[in-house]
């Protein structure tokens, strides 16, 4: 049966570990209220997309 | 292999998809605006679009065509009375999916799906509509508040 030939090193180990690692979301602002909001969406705090209201916030 | 074969399954079988998508298209003539998943708006905005073609045609043939997908008479009848018509110098590109992020629930991407023509139409229904949500939103911070006016009330699905 095939068994690896060598221990795998930690060099090796974490190498590969590091492609795993965790990306926070690319977020823009919403030039409306300058909150965070993800591209291509109504902004969840104000309600606008594209320089329109498109939703009703509550309490905003 | 699924190789060019567009069609949208959402998990259901034929007879329940057509039922869905034609209740999602009577929605949205009957609301202008229906908020629903991603998925199901993309696969309801091709059969919308079809049917404000077939409006414009406004027919006979073509309202008894609509009326066999739809299967409900006033909703066909608002399709070929008001939708199609305002949609009239318009080739295609009869609705607007606008997203709105991810549900808190099950973190379903959810959207709104509306008609492009109908903006005015919607944003003169606001004032009812606003007061109902902002009701619950009490002791709100006043941000920038912006004078303009909101959509009404959204119908889910």
């Amino acid at each position: 049966m095939g068994v690896p030939k060598r221990k795998t090193s930690k060099m090796r180990l974490r190498t590969r570990k590091a492609s795993h690692r965790w990306q926070a979301p690319q977020l823009g602002k919403c030039p409306q209220c300058g909150s965070s909001v993800p591209p291509h969406t109504a902004c969840p705090s104000c309600g606008y997309y594209k320089g329109r209201q498109v939703l009703t916030v509550e309490g905003a | 292999m699924r190789h060019q074969k567009k069609t949208v399954k959402l998990g259901r079988t034929a007879e329940h998809r057509k039922a869905l998508l034609a209740n999602q298209v009577c929605s949205l003539i009957e609301h202008q605006r229906i908020k629903t998943t991603l998925a199901k708006a993309k696969a309801v905005r091709p059969l919308a679009e079809k049917m404000v073609t077939l409006g414009k045609q406004g027919s006979l043939h073509a309202r008894r065509t609509a009326l066999s997908v739809l299967r409900q008479k006033d909703a066909v009848k608002k399709l070929f009375d008001e939708i199609a018509p305002r949609s009239a110098n318009r080739n295609g590109g009869y609705t607007r999916i606008i997203k709105l992020g991810q549900r808190k629930s099950d973190a379903a991407p959810v959207a709104f799906l509306e008609w492009v023509d109908a903006a005015a139409v919607v944003e003169e229904a606001a004032p009812d509509g606003k007061s109902k949500k902002r009701k619950s939103g009490k002791g709100e911070p006043s941000e920038a508040k912006p004078p303009r006016k909101s959509k009404k009330s959204e119908p889910n699905e």
